[in-house]
């Protein structure tokens, strides 16, 4: 019984008309929260915590950079999950919201590598380096290019999204490589020092603005992605009856 | 009210081009969802408009 309620509810869910009022109403909150969790995260990231012993003030850089990394990755997960979703039950609301997914994790890991070469300057020395973790993170921001060239290349949307939902699949074997490439190879890149299970190498008076910028990170995914998902629903049903009824009450 | 930090000029990099990149996140759909609304908007009149006239 239980299971027959989620699947109408997943199925529901996946109608453009449920979908779109969902991503009309939701979105302001996400907003929202975002802004209060990224205006308390960067007041006690600059204001708050005292500077690091041996980074100084530069460590403060970590506050963007490492919600940025874990965004890009959770975004790219979040994205296989939906391509599967997309390509066994054809769910076409779950495809574009893979699709639109892609320009927001490019946007993460273009931030994750942009803040790691400004810190990287003072404190290794050099801007880039061809490190596992660099090199593998800077895959992950051409696989998410490659994903939104190759969706948009297609005239016909569904085979263009079918298309890439089979590329985002393959590029998951990247995400594990990211994950563990500080512990396969010796890197520049220093090791995990965050650690959900186990004791963690940051000191505890650090962590606060970093669980705030983390969860700001996961607010701004989910606005950002119901958004563009409206958007693109909207774009793709235009000449569909539902849309039309809409655009009738809205003048 | 700036704080005075060493670094400053990486650490005020970092967080402008975080800036530029999430304001970015937050502008681009809105103003894309405005343009469509306006698009579609006028779409359905133009296609009113032509069922008036064949009427």
């Amino acid at each position: 019984m239980i299971w027959t309620t989620l699947k109408v509810g997943f199925h529901k869910l996946g109608t453009p008309q449920v979908f779109y009022r969902l991503s009309s109403l939701l979105p302001p909150w996400l907003w929202a929260g975002f802004g209060v969790c990224a205006a308390i995260g960067v007041y006690q990231a600059l204001y708050v915590v005292p500077p690091d012993y041996q980074q100084g003030d530069s460590f403060r850089i970590l506050y963007v950079h490492v919600p940025a990394a874990w965004q890009a990755m959770a975004t790219y997960v979040v994205m296989a999950v939906l391509a599967m979703i997309a390509l066994v039950w054809r769910i076409r609301v779950a495809e574009i919201m893979a699709m639109v997914s892609a320009p927001i994790g490019a946007a993460m890991t273009l931030l994750c590598l942009a803040t790691g070469s400004i810190w990287g300057r003072p404190m290794w020395g050099t801007w880039w380096a061809w490190d596992a973790r660099l090199t593998s993170m800077l895959v992950l921001l051409f696989v998410y290019l490659g994903i939104m060239a190759l969706y948009a290349a297609y005239d016909d949307h569904r085979k263009g999204a079918r298309v890439a939902c089979i590329l985002i699949l393959v590029g998951l074997i990247n995400i594990p490589i990211i994950h563990f490439s500080v512990e396969w190879w010796t890197t520049l890149h220093q090791g995990a020092t965050i650690r959900f299970f186990g004791e963690s190498t940051m000191h505890p008076s650090m962590m606060p603005p970093l669980v705030w910028m983390t969860v700001a990170f996961k607010f701004l995914y989910a606005a950002a992605l119901l958004t563009r998902a409206r958007n693109e629903l909207l774009r793709q049903d235009r000449s569909r009856n539902w849309v039309k009824l809409l655009m009738l009450k809205s003048t | 009210m700036i704080p005075d930090f060493n670094y400053a000029p990486f650490v005020w990099s970092s967080y402008a081009i975080a800036a530029a990149i999430i304001g970015w996140q937050v502008v681009q759909p809105w103003l894309a969802h405005r343009a469509l609304r306006r698009e579609l908007r006028e779409d359905h009149l133009a296609e009113q408009l032509e069922q008036a006239n064949d009427a």
